[in-house]
Order: C-alpha cells, then sequence, then structure tokens
C-alpha cells in the first residue's frame, strides 16, 4: 500500500484549513488513510486504497479531505483547456506502446514541496499504477525550450544520441540502456524491439527515451521552471488516460492552468485526458439492502455530495456524477461504500447474526483431535513445527536421495525451498537443539506432509501423519513398537509389519508399517549416522504413520 | 544437623548402596560408581548429592577447558570456509565473463551471504557496487593463508575429540572465535569420597539393619506428563468457540489454485499483490486444474466485462494459464472461494490453517502463520451484521475493552472495515479486516444471497494467551519451556 511523504505546513495549505497532526490524524481514518508517522512538519501517510492513485499525493489527499471536513461539496471540476499544440505519434511504437497524452501546464509555481510532491506522485503513479513503468510512464520538460509539433516515434538505437539525466556525455541510446541505472533498471520494456521510443520536438531536440530518462537539456525540472510539458505514455491507454486526469487534477489544484494537446495518430486528432466525468445510478433499495439502513436518497445523496460526487436524488435511485480520475468505480457497490464512510462507520450499529445453524469441525480436525488424545494417553510432549524446509534436512541428513519436493521457485533462504513430505527429518531436528534436556524426551507431531500428485487438482496431495519419537539411551524397537501398538488399539486400525529398508534407519531393526495390505508408514531405530548427522549423542526410535 | 542415626534411618537404597560402594574407593566418579554397585548413573548421581548434602561423601569438581568447533565451525570444516565457497563462487562466474550479483550470491549462500562478503572484502578479493567486482588475483594470492586457516579448524576438531588443549593459534584463533566458528567448552568432572562422618555412619547398627525411616519430604522425580502444545490448544480453544456459535469449518488445503487464492475473489491478474515480492510461487509443481468450464467462463466474463454483476469489469483480457498456476494459499479466503465453487448453503463458514507471504524472519514476522477466515451468507445479510461479528470476535476471542471500525481496502470486499481492538495489555491494534462481498463474486457463482467476509491474523493474540514475546516462540524447539509451559488461558 503506498505511503506518501508529505509536509503537514504545505498540506494545510492545500486544505485552507489547519488541522494538528492529531488532528489530521482522525481525520484521515475517513479518508481510507493513515497517519503512519509525524516528526514535526514532516509526515508519512499511508493510503490504504491501492485502487485510488488520485489519493497518492498531499494535493489528493487533501482534496479528499476537504470533502470530508464539509469544506466543499459535491464534484471536483477539471477545467482543462485545449492547446492549440500537437504531438505526432509515429505507427512503429504505437504497435507495441499504444498509450499518449500530452499537456501544457501553463502557470505553475514550482516551489521545493510541489517539486518534491511531482516527483513522488510521479514515482507512484509510474511504480504501483503503472505496473513499474511498463502500463504508464511519466515525463516533465521545460515547454519554453522545445519547437512544437512534439513527435513520439520509434528510432533506431544507434541513430540517436543525447545527454541523458545526470550524465555528463552524449550516448546512443543502447549506450544509455546499458549505463545508465535506469536504463539497467527498466530496459527490459523496450529492449526486445527494432525501434525504440523517443520524445523530440519539431527541431529534433531530444526531450526523452521513453520509458527510460530524460535528456538533461530538456528534461530537469527545478524550482522556478515556468511552463512545463507533460507527457505521459504506456501499453494501456486506458490507465494512461486515468493517470493523465490524476496527474493533471493534481497540477490544477496547485493552481497550474492544463491545456491538452492534440494527439495525432494517423492524422486522426483526439485530446486527452478525457476528461468527462463518469456517471452511474445507485438503486436507494441497493444501498439500503447493503447497508443495512433505511436511508431517504436525499441522505443519501446529501452523503454522496460529501464524498465528492454530483449527486441528485431522484425517487428510487440516486443518479450521480463522479471525476475522470475515479477509475476504481467498477459498480454501484463502490459509492455505496463512499456514502457509508461519508456517514461514518462509527455510527452504524453493529448487528447481531441470528442465523441458527450448527458448528461443525473438519473430519481433518476431528481425526487429529482423536490422534492427539491417544498421544497424550502415552505421556508423549506434542511438538509443531514449520511445514517450509530445507532439502538438506529432509533428505540428504536423512541419508534419502529423493528429489521429488513441492518446491518454492522464489524461496528467500534454502532454510526454507521446499514443503516437508516427511515428519521425522524435524522431529530428530527438534531433538538435536534439546540435547540440555532431561532424557527420555517422548515428542510427537501430527500434521500435514506435501507429496507431489498428478492426480489430486492442485497437483498436491496433503495427507496426515503422524509421528513419535523416543529419545534416550535405551530407546529401541520394541519401545516404539509398543507405542504403536497402543496407538492402533486407541485409534481402531489395525496393522502388520514387514521388513523393507530404510536408509534412515538401522538395519535389521526398523520395519514398514503395513495397514490394509499397503505400507502406510516406518517405525523402528534411528542409523548411527543419521543420529551423528544431527548430532544426537542419544538413541532415537521413531515412526511415522499416514492417516486417513 | 541432625543426628548421625537419624540421617541413616533416612537413607533411601540407592543411598545406602552408594554410599556402601565408596567405602574402599578414594575417589570415584558417579560413572564409575554405577557400574560397580550395578545402578542406573542418574540415581547414583542425586545419590551422591544427597549424600553430600548430608555431609556423608564430599563431592569435588574439576574443571578443564577445551575448545571446540560450533555447528557453523563445523560446516566450515566440512564444506569450507563460507568465503572460500563465495570467492570460488564468484571466480567462476567472472572467468565465465557473468555478472555478479548480491541476489545470485544470496540465493545461493543465504544467511551465510552477508558475513562471507564482508571477510572477502577485507581481504580485498571484491569491492561491491551495483554488481560485485571479483580480482581473481589477489584471492589466488591468499591462497596459502586460506589452507592454513581450514586445517586450524581440523586441528580443533581433532584435539577436542581427545581433550588436547588447542595449540594457540594467535590471530586465526582469536578471528574464529570472533566469527563463532569455535566455542570455549568446559569439561567438568565431579568425583565423590566418602567422608570421616560418612565412615561413622557405616559402622553404625542402624547402617547395618537396613531399616529405613520414611521421609516423607525428600525430593521426588519430576514427571513430565504428555501434552498438547500450546499453540494447538489456543487455536482449540478458537475453534470451539466458533463451533459453539453455529460456525463451520471449510477444508483448506495449504497449496491452491491462484483461482481461488485470487481469481474467484475478483483480484486482477495483473494486481501488484501477485507477483513473486508478495506472495510465495512454486518451481514445482506449477498448474493445477480448475473447476466446470461454465464457472471458469463466468471468471473470465467477470474479470474482463463485469458479467452478471453491473460491473465494468478490469477490462483486460483474463488467462486461464495463470489462474491454473498453484501457489501455497496466501490466505484462507482461498479456502472460502473453494467451498463457494464446490457446494454453498447459507450458513456461517470459518477456516483456520497456515498461510504464507515471503518475509523475513524475526520476532514479530513469520512466513508461515495461521489465518482465521470465515463468511456468513443468508437472506437479509448486511453490512452492519460484518460490525456485529467483529464486536462479538473482539469482546468473546479478543477480551478486547473497547473497539473501533474504521474504513479500509480489500480487493474482495467492498464497503471494507478493519476492526480495531484495544486490548488491556497490548493497547490499540489492528485485529481483522472484512466486508461486504463484492457483487462480482457472487454473481459468477450464482449465489443469491447477500454475503460478507473477513479475515484476521490470529498470531498476537496467541503470543499473549501463551505468554511469549517472539513469535517464532508459536513453533517453539525449545523442550523445557514447553514442558514448562502452563495450560493456556482461555
Amino acid at each position: 500500500m503506498p505511503i506518501i511523504d508529505a509536509s503537514l505546513k504545505d498540506l494545510n495549505q492545500l486544505l485552507g484549513k489547519k488541522l494538528s497532526a492529531k488532528e489530521l490524524e482522525q481525520r484521515l481514518h475517513f479518508a481510507k488513510c493513515e497517519l503512519e508517522a509525524s516528526d514535526g512538519d514532516q509526515i508519512k501517510i499511508e493510503v490504504k486504497d491501492s485502487n485510488r492513485p488520485d489519493l497518492w499525493s498531499a494535493e489528493g489527499v487533501a482534496r479528499e479531505l476537504r470533502g470530508k471536513l464539509g469544506l466543499r461539496k459535491g464534484m471536483p471540476q477539471a477545467r482543462f483547456k485545449d492547446s492549440k499544440h500537437e504531438v505526432i505519434a509515429h505507427d512503429n511504437v504505437l504497435v507495441y506502446r499504444p498509450g499518449i497524452a500530452c499537456a501544457v501546464v501553463k502557470g505553475l509555481k514550482v516551489s521545493e514541496p510541489l517539486l518534491l510532491q511531482l516527483i513522488q506522485l510521479q514515482e507512484k503513479i509510474t511504480h504501483t499504477f503503472g505496473r513499474k513503468r511498463e502500463m504508464v510512464s511519466i515525463g516533465l520538460y521545460e515547454f519554453e525550450k522545445l519547437k512544437p509539433p512534439i513527435h513520439y516515434k520509434g528510432v533506431a538505437p544507434e541513430s540517436v544520441k543525447f545527454v541523458p539525466l545526470d550524465f555528463k556525455r552524449e550516448m546512443n541510446l543502447r549506450e544509455i540502456l546499458a549505463e545508465h541505472p535506469k536504463g539497467k533498471e527498466f530496459g527490459n520494456l523496450i529492449a526486445g524491439h527494432k525501434v525504440w521510443p523517443i520524445l523530440c520536438d519539431d527541431a529534433g531536440k531530444i526531450c526523452s527515451l521513453v520509458p527510460i530518462i530524460n535528456s538533461e537539456l530538456t528534461g530537469r525540472v527545478k524550482e522556478g521552471t515556468g511552463t512545463l510539458l507533460l507527457e505521459m505514455t504506456g501499453t494501456d491507454e486506458r490507465f494512461v488516460n486515468t493517470a493523465m486526469n490524476v496527474f493533471c487534477m493534481a497540477l490544477q489544484d496547485r493552481g497550474a492552468a492544463i491545456e491538452r494537446m492534440a494527439v495525432v495518430k494517423n492524422k486522426k486528432k483526439t485530446w486527452l485526458p478525457d476528461y468527462a466525468p463518469g456517471k452511474m445510478s445507485v438503486a436507494l433499495a441497493y444501498v439500503n439492502q447493503v447497508a443495512g439502513m433505511a436511508f431517504t436518497a436525499k441522505e443519501v445523496a446529501g452523503l454522496l455530495e460529501k464524498a465528492q460526487y454530483n449527486a441528485k436524488a431522484r425517487e428510487k435511485t440516486i443518479e450521480v456524477e463522479y471525476p475522470a480520475y475515479r477509475q476504481d468505480l467498477l459498480h454501484p457497490i463502490d459509492v455505496v461504500e463512499d456514502a457509508l464512510i461519508a456517514y461514518g462507520y462509527d455510527k452504524l450499529l453493529p448487528e447481531s447474526v441470528t442465523l441458527a445453524t450448527n458448528g461443525e469441525l473438519t473430519q481433518e480436525t476431528r481425526q487429529w483431535e482423536a490422534i492427539r488424545e491417544a498421544c497424550i494417553g502415552l505421556g508423549l510432549q506434542e511438538i509443531l513445527t514449520f511445514t517450509m524446509t530445507s532439502k538438506e534436512k529432509q533428505a540428504a541428513k536423512m541419508g534419502y536421495a529423493d528429489d521429488d519436493f513441492v518446491e518454492i521457485a522464489n524461496y528467500v533462504s534454502t532454510n526454507w525451498q521446499v514443503f516437508r513430505k516427511r515428519l521425522r527429518p524435524e522431529l530428530l531436528e527438534f531433538l538435536s537443539k534439546n540435547k540440555d534436556a532431561e532424557y527420555p524426551q517422548r515428542l510427537f507431531e501430527v500434521g500435514r506432509v506435501l507429496r507431489l500428485d498428478e492426480k489430486s487438482e492442485t497437483g498436491v496431495r496433503e495427507p496426515t501423519r503422524l509421528c513419535v519419537a523416543l529419545a534416550d539411551a535405551k530407546a529401541n524397537y520394541t519401545h516404539i513398537k509398543s507405542a504403536l501398538d497402543a496407538l492402533a488399539h486407541q485409534l481402531g486400525f489395525s496393522y502388520e509389519v514387514r521388513e523393507e529398508r530404510d536408509a534412515a534407519f538401522a538395519e535389521g531393526r526398523h520395519a514398514c508399517i503395513r495397514v490394509n495390505g499397503q505400507c502406510k508408514g516406518v517405525l523402528g531405530e534411528v542409523s548411527d549416522e543419521v543420529l551423528a548427522k544431527f548430532g544426537l549423542e542419544t538413541k532415537v526410535a521413531l515412526l511415522e504413520l499416514e492417516l486417513e | 544437623m541432625p543426628e548421625l542415626k537419624e540421617i541413616v534411618r533416612g537413607l533411601s537404597d540407592i543411598e545406602r548402596k552408594s554410599l556402601a560402594s565408596l567405602h574402599d574407593e578414594s575417589a570415584i566418579g558417579a560413572e564409575e560408581l554405577a557400574e560397580k554397585a550395578n545402578l542406573q548413573v542418574d540415581s547414583v548421581r542425586r545419590a551422591l548429592q544427597w549424600l553430600h548434602e548430608k555431609g556423608l561423601a564430599e563431592i569435588r569438581e574439576t574443571r578443564k577447558e577445551c575448545w571446540m568447533l560450533t555447528r557453523k565451525g563445523a560446516e566450515a570444516l566440512e564444506k569450507g570456509l563460507p568465503e572460500k565457497r563465495l570467492a570460488e563462487k564468484c571466480s567462476q562466474l567472472a572467468r565465465h565473463g557473468k555478472e555478479i550479483t548480491l541476489d545470485d550470491l544470496k540465493k545461493e549462500f543465504g544467511e551465510e551471504m552477508s558475513p562471507a562478503l564482508g571477510t572477502a572484502k577485507k581481504l580485498n578479493w571484491l569491492s561491491l557496487g551495483k554488481t560485485i567486482q571479483f580480482n581473481d588475483e589477489i584471492f589466488h594470492a591468499s591462497r596459502k593463508l586460506l589452507e592454513d586457516k581450514q586445517a586450524y579448524l581440523k586441528t580443533v576438531s581433532l584435539c577436542c575429540q581427545v581433550a588436547e588443549p588447542v595449540p594457540a593459534g594467535g590471530e586465526t584463533f582469536e578471528e574464529f572465535r570472533r566469527r563463532g566458528l569455535i566455542e570455549r567448552k568446559e569439561n567438568v568432572t565431579r568425583v565423590a569420597t566418602i567422608t570421616e562422618r560418612g565412615r561413622k555412619a557405616l559402622a553404625l547398627p542402624e547402617f547395618a539393619s537396613g531399616q529405613r525411616k520414611f521421609v516423607i519430604d525428600a525430593p521426588v522425580p519430576r514427571i513430565y506428563p504428555g501434552k498438547r502444545q500450546p499453540y494447538v490448544q489456543f487455536i482449540n480453544q478458537v475453534k470451539r468457540w466458533l463451533t459453539a456459535n453455529g460456525f463451520k469449518e471449510v477444508p483448506s488445503p495449504l497449496i491452491t489454485q491462484e483461482f481461488y487464492n485470487f481469481d474467484v475473489l475478483f483480484q486482477p491478474q495483473n494486481h501488484p499483490a501477485r507477483t513473486w515480492s508478495d506472495t510465495y510461487q512454486l518451481k514445482r509443481p506449477t498448474h493445477g486444474r480448475l473447476p466446470d468450464k461454465k464457472i471458469v467462463e463466468a471468471v473470465r466474463v467477470a474479470h474482463e466485462r463485469g458479467g452478471k454483476s453491473g460491473s465494468k469489469g478490469w477490462g483486460h483480457a483474463w488467462s486461464e494459464e495463470i489462474a491454473r498456476k498453484v501457489m501455497p494459499a496466501s490466505h484462507c479466503t482461498a479456502h472460502d472461494a473453494r467451498q463457494w465453487v464446490k457446494d454453498i448453503k447459507p450458513g456461517k463458514y470459518f477456516s483456520l490453517n497456515r498461510v504464507y507471504r515471503p518475509d523475513v524472519l524475526d520476532a514479530k514476522h513469520l512466513i508461515e502463520f495461521n489465518q482465521l477466515d470465515g463468511f456468513i451468507l443468508g437472506e437479509g445479510i448486511n453490512f452492519r451484521h460484518q460490525l456485529g461479528i467483529f464486536r462479538d470476535f473482539a469482546r468473546e476471542i479478543a477480551g478486547a475493552t473497547e473497539i473501533k471500525f474504521t474504513p479500509d481496502y480489500f480487493p474482495f470486499t467492498e464497503p471494507s472495515v478493519q476492526l480495531s481492538c484495544k486490548h488491556p495489555e497490548l493497547g490499540w491494534m489492528e485485529f481483522a479486516g472484512g466486508g461486504f462481498s463484492r457483487p462480482e463474486i457472487p454473481a459468477s457463482l450464482g449465489i443469491q444471497e447477500p454475503l460478507i467476509l473477513w479475515g484476521m491474523g490470529v498470531d498476537r493474540l496467541a503470543m499473549l494467551k501463551m505468554g511469549v514475546n517472539d513469535i517464532r516462540h508459536l513453533f517453539s524447539d525449545d523442550l523445557e519451556w514447553l514442558r514448562n509451559a502452563p495450560p493456556v488461558k482461555e
């Protein structure tokens, strides 16, 4: 979830009301935000809604709070105008990056807090909403240095040179991708194509290698910069349009005049962003059904005005208009939430559920409890281990050569690389960590192991296993078989043992456990080699059994 | 001190046998004595201690210091010092002209990487930047030094086996000690001798007669009863509360298709939460199967165009291939989703099981932890019922004194609410999140009734009830602690 840095003073100026950090903290709760930290004027705000890029800046948070504080009602109006300037988009780049929108931003006083907010919003939008610049990337340039029309086109990587931001020498596009930090970070977005996208003016002056890096010459926005060119491109035209609306609205809140440039594609002109308000009709009955309330249409409309909608109450519906930057509104339910937040969750009375139903545990939970009961009767201490573990522990240390684990692709450490396919290595590990505790040590664990199985719909079978381990100087086959006898009797199954070699056990002192003619487990004395690998100095007899 | 006669009458059989065996020995250890008297070592050790306390025997301790390899040290002996292995890996990569990145090394060396990197850097084998610059020449020049170090590990290991003092290794010794490759071990040997008073006791007729006066307040051996693991006790309590309140448990496989973890829940396929940093992905197996075609198709339409609910949908092409991918469940709502697809009747349901999220394991974070999720489906169910359920949980499961509801965002609920509880000991904490189901979800599955759903972590509460400060203790590997832990508070 996005966390934004802001200045309290700057936020208060945008709000037009002075709030203390404490007051702000309380108010933010009603805007799906949280005051994450506050240190004097510096504050950090967590925006909980990952679908609301319009809230990811001081301007956006202030706009939302103005509604919630009753400082303004209804929908914030976009007052964008159309510029006479054009951006000409060429087909050779539109085929893989079709979204493009440009605007001239006039009358903006670029101060330090404003610059920080602009950079931050640009970061947040391109990173989270724009999926690391793939779906949306943003560039800002000094418009006065450029000669319109602007061109968005694909060029061969070696054919063009310019000085990228933070570098001192001219480089061709391929060099930029190889050497510039941003080239390395985002180069994968264009590297596979024959021509790479650039933005340049009519005189051929390069603005940027899109979506990688601006030119030092025209693409460095400083304090005091006058008229700006705002450019967005991306793989998704809808996302570019939304991001453009969000950004332009934030700039408008800062006092800028936005002039949309005409995008010329195949000689056809469009002006972006499209800022026509969205419209939705919300049934009053639906609001009341979801909320469990008896609001009138007028009440709901009033709440929605507070939540920055234009809302008209009809007899059975509320007709709403919402700003174009609200791309998160997919269904009337989203409007219902905004109405309820405006009403205040603290005013909604919790209601008890009167549905009369019988509680029930799964078969598995009941089975595990029966197994625990039986084990506790034998005086065993239950332990709990993780299902994620290492190959080394599960196989190598046990003397097993198998490698058919359910395995994690993006593991953080080899200690947690696979899911356990047997319990006994985990119990041996536990014993090895408790060599100072008084013996005998008598343990059990009941839990699932994970096995590859093509017949299962997930490709994995997750059977229940019980493992019992007895550790002391004299622990032997007889002891563990006595335990198995008692468990079989308690849990109501019969079994037989058969000789079958298992590499982890002492030769001749172990067997496989057969239930209904099938091998379902193993019992015996752990071999000296395995004990040594776990650093154990005492004998261990154990059993592991799959239970249905 | 009581009269000697009284003491002798109070001696246990083992004490008598031990004392008698001590009689003609000058000094003897418990092991030897046990063999001689044909008794268990543990019993003899206890008996000697008691004889000592009664003034009949004397125990002398001698301590001998030796140095031994730690677990890390033993590993370094077996596989080579970590900096050596790391350098060899770098050397190999460099030879093949490949870039050396921290991520690659982290994959291979895990937690060992940082210290190994530090040592290698100190020796000027490499320098750190965006990628790692490795200097093969300097590394090879240090070969001899490395071999000496490796040999020193072997020496320590051999010395310890024969209880010899380690040759003072100067710098290497100091370095290994600092790096925790070797540690000091103290061998304590205890020998017992009979005292003058002990001899007198042996001579008394009360000793010969063997008649024992029963000592009612003598220490007794300890019994460790069979017990449930405390975290299991806690989870059982929660489940008991839920079933007592009419909730039915749904099955919860640890591995699930993304279809249930995300798609049925209307989470878009390009959502950042579906990336490597937020959820675990599997190398094997990679894909599973999807349910009935009709349902898959309805989910696709909901994502792409909104479907029957009248939603706009996400407007992106939906891929069946992504939905078939399998992953460790990242929340228990995945199991709710599976249940809705399978068969669902109005009622109250829950699942409580382990979920998985990539993180760094520390006192506050586990990568595998328990979550409780649930849902209620029924005519007339609304958002205020969600608040009601939360109120009951807060009071009765968490023991909260005050509660607070705040707006929040979850991909599959709208309106969404977060429950915060004020606990008498922990203060305010975020406890659960839930809300009214997004209409795209039931509409795709043909569910008619309103649906509310929620999820909560239970681990902080478990920690409180178990009295532990470190979350890793929920899966405690300390047997003494487990044996001594009191029953978990209801």
